[in-house]
């Protein structure tokens, strides 16, 4: 199996079903592990990739005379496309986001680069929400009242349980390195990711200790 | 025209090639007037009412009324939310089209009022209920009425404003209304200026309706939101200051309140023109905003260019009145604002000398139309601090300021004044103290009909004569002659049909009556006229139809022309009367 860098510089060109298969091989590594929907889980068909196409997720596929002909882009755009289905986006959420971004912003999806939350789609809300977080760690004044009343409501029933975004978790990972991690923060749930995240801790670490090297 | 325009109007049309120059400028942004045709934006709107036992009685009743109106006045396509609060949240109303508006309006009705307020968390929540439906095309907005202070959850002014100007960046703006004399002004005005939206200064729950329906309508006229304006001298040119409080954006660009139709927004600037050795571009002005219907930010520019002459030749060029007008209007806004301050600092007697020289400056320009009502309301507001009124004082004031600086930087600040606070009972031909009188007459002209009849008598002979010349006037038009022996310069003969039940297109000549009318006013340059209420007796209007059409093309009139300073209604009855003050009331706080 190709890694996606060689596939770009193999510049494919595939058949629907040839373009199925190479999705259906990459798939797993840019799924999440657990609680993943599972009807998403189930392989990629062509009939899905028509429909996809139909409803504007993915672009139209070139044509070479009577045929279909599928290529990079539309193998970033599947798999970037059932990675956030399986993540819990809805159809509607994602709509034309796959087809609207670049190859570079579709393979940062990919890498886990980018965190895709629903900031991009309703910004609104999520400041609001952001607020509403904000606003529930401070105690409220107790209230001076007899009547047995409820205190001023967190108003979205399932509002994220509280944590207070400076609080910090020590992590010994050996004698003389330590993590540390913020309570909001989010591992990444494909092994892609997870092994991306790996090596870009790999790197920063690699960095100080050559720059200790040079500078002794 | 579908889009604003930007008109520079000078003090002076020249600038000067042996001197530096301060020059004055008004902005003027006009904006096309509201067509019916026109298909309006769609609303998403997020009602959010305080019930906190103060709102309780009159109040109560006159916030579900407004809350009712509103639900009354959408389309089915408009979405609606609304949320109530006072130390606890709920929502009355989740977000929903309006289809089902008696169902709606059930659950209003059954709002009462209840504990302390939770302002920012009820804020917080309506926000939600538009949010969850924002949509780029639609124009989302959240309005919190208020009559107290926000004493639950966060209550920092400064932290709340900052979370509006978030949401507003987002997409959802907020307008405010503050309920009576016990709500923080400054939070709620801080609130809308930080929110892109409106705040208004309700001061008899009477009015409440009235807000919500003037809210409303400036919502589906709005074609323009996160409105900005940047003034670029060029050429050595200085701007020495901006008359017009206005909030300044991180990229020096000036903010504007929303685009609305029929609402042109002047924005008056003092420049500094080095001396010039030839005619080049002094200043650009450019104008942003965001429209529901087109993705791109739009933008248009303005250049200020102005012909050089000599110092001896700039003399000859006269000031522009308008363009005076607007700094004197503005001034009279900055004193207002900083008696307020004197207040806060417990100096009283200072503040009531800044009020009373303030209007005496006013009253030594009796030739600009905005003297009379701007002396009026500082007149008023001088009352209101000398009686010890200070939190209806403090209110008025501010509110008036913000209103300058906002939607009203044109023309009249208030309708009330604008209409020497109200109708009147009693003879026109009396001293008025305006330019102009209008008589309703028949189409030859004629001393026959009670109006007629009164005036003629006062005015003498000449005054016939004078009408027997002028060779009759059709219906809904009218002429002007001298005023004679009549304590007013003018008077202004048009002729209204009779009514013959309603179906001959009566309403709408009555309508051209008013039109007519305060044109030919204006190229007269006439500051004030007197109405009797055309229509009624003996023409036969049913009188509430008169009223409402009398102060529909008024006010309509008022609110986008400030040449016409004053129009007082004076009728003969009493009846007659109690119609158009109701009428009156309507529109007395736009």
């Amino acid at each position: 199996m190709k890694t996606l860098k060689q596939l770009a510089q193999s510049r494919p060109s595939w058949s629907l079903d040839e373009f199925v298969q190479e999705t259906n091989q990459l798939l797993p590594q840019y799924l999440p592990q657990e609680r993943s929907h599972t009807r998403v889980r189930e392989e990629v068909t062509p009939r899905l990739v028509r429909h996809y196409t139909t409803l504007g997720m993915l672009d139209e596929p070139l044509k070479e005379g009577r045929y279909a002909v599928y290529n990079y882009r539309h193998l970033l755009q599947i798999l970037v496309l059932r990675k956030l289905l399986a993540e819990g986006f809805g159809a509607s959420a994602i709509d034309k986001l796959a087809t609207a971004k670049n190859n570079a912003e579709l393979e940062a999806l990919l890498q886990g680069g980018v965190q895709l939350t629903v900031t991009t789609a309703n910004p609104a809300l999520t400041f609001l929400q952001e607020i509403q977080q904000r606003q529930s760690h401070r105690t409220s004044p107790p209230i001076s009242s007899t009547e047995n009343v409820p205190p001023a409501a967190p108003a979205v029933p399932n509002s994220p349980s509280t944590s207070i975004s400076s609080q910090w978790m020590r992590l010994e990972i050996l004698p003389g390195l330590e993590i540390h991690v913020r309570e909001d923060f989010i591992y990444p749930s494909s092994p892609q990711e997870q092994q991306n995240l790996l090596q870009y801790i790999g790197q920063k670490l690699l960095a100080i200790v050559t720059k200790r090297r040079s500078s002794k | 025209m579908t889009v604003p325009r930007i008109e520079l109007i000078p003090l002076r049309a020249a600038v000067c090639s042996e001197r530096s120059t301060t020059l004055d400028v008004i902005v003027r942004i006009i904006l096309p007037e509201v067509e019916a045709k026109i298909e309006r934006p769609t609303l998403n709107i997020g009602l959010v009412i305080d019930r906190s036992g103060s709102m309780q009685g009159q109040k109560m009743e006159y916030a579900r009324q407004a809350a009712c109106y509103a639900v009354e006045q959408l389309l089915a396509s408009d979405r609606i939310s609304v949320t109530i609060y006072d130390d606890k949240i709920d929502t009355l109303v989740p977000s929903t089209y309006a289809t089902n508006k008696a169902q709606i309006i059930r659950q209003i009705e059954r709002i009462y009022a209840r504990n302390s307020t939770a302002l920012h968390a009820g804020w917080v929540q309506g926000g939600i209920q538009v949010s969850a439906h924002l949509n780029s095309e639609h124009l989302n907005r959240v309005i919190l009425l208020s009559d107290g202070l926000a004493n639950r959850g966060e209550t920092n002014p400064d932290v709340i404003a900052s979370d509006v100007h978030g949401l507003a960046k987002r997409g959802v703006s907020t307008s405010t209304m503050g309920v009576g004399d016990d709500y923080n002004e400054d939070l709620l005005e801080a609130m809308a200026r930080s929110g892109d939206g409106n705040y208004y200064y309700i001061r008899s729950p009477q009015q409440l309706p009235n807000i919500f329906a003037q809210e409303l309508q400036g919502l589906m006229a709005t074609m323009g939101t996160t409105v900005t304006l940047g003034i670029e001298p060029q050429a050595g040119v200085e701007i020495v200051e901006l008359f017009n409080d206005l909030d300044v954006n991180p990229n020096g660009r000036f903010r504007l309140p929303n685009l609305i139709m029929g609402n042109p927004l002047d924005i008056a600037v003092r420049l500094k023109v080095p001396a010039m050795e030839r005619e080049t571009e002094l200043c650009y002005f450019r104008l942003a905003w965001n429209s529901p219907e087109q993705q791109d930010r739009q933008k248009i520019r303005e250049t200020l260019r102005l012909p050089v002459v000599s110092s001896a030749q700039l003399e000859e060029f006269p000031f522009n009145s308008e363009v005076r007008q607007q700094v004197a209007l503005m001034m009279t806004a900055r004193a207002k604002k900083e008696a307020v301050r004197m207040v806060d600092r417990g100096d009283y007697d200072t503040a009531s000398q800044m009020l009373q020289t303030t209007r005496q400056q006013l009253l030594d320009n009796p030739d600009l139309s905005m003297s009379a009502p701007e002396a009026e309301a500082l007149a008023d507001l001088d009352e209101e601090l000398k009686s010890g009124q200070l939190l209806s004082y403090r209110k008025m004031s501010r509110h008036q300021s913000y209103s300058r600086s906002n939607l009203r930087s044109h023309g009249h600040v208030s309708l009330y004044y604008a209409y020497r606070k109200g109708p009147i009972l009693g003879d026109i031909t009396q001293n008025l103290r305006v330019d102009a009188i209008v008589n309703s007459c028949d189409i030859y002209l004629s001393n026959i009909g009670a109006i007629s009849s009164a005036i003629h008598r006062v005015a003498g002979a000449e005054l016939l004569e004078a009408c027997r010349r002028l060779n009759r006037c059709a219906e809904g038009e009218a002429k002007i002659t001298p005023g004679y022996h009549l304590p007013v310069q003018w008077v202004i003969h048009t002729v209204c049909p009779p009514w013959q039940g309603g179906s001959h297109g009566e309403e709408q000549i009555l309508a051209k009556c008013y039109q007519s009318c305060l044109e030919l006013a204006v190229r007269n340059s006439i500051r004030s006229i007197a109405f009797p209420a055309i229509g009624t007796g003996a023409i036969g209007f049913p009188v509430e139809i008169a009223a409402k059409i009398a102060f529909r093309e008024t006010s309509r009139f008022l609110l986008s022309n400030s040449s016409i300073g004053e129009i007082i209604f004076v009728c003969f009855e009493s009846q007659t009367l109690d119609y158009f003050r109701k009428e009156f009331w309507k529109v007395a706080e736009w």
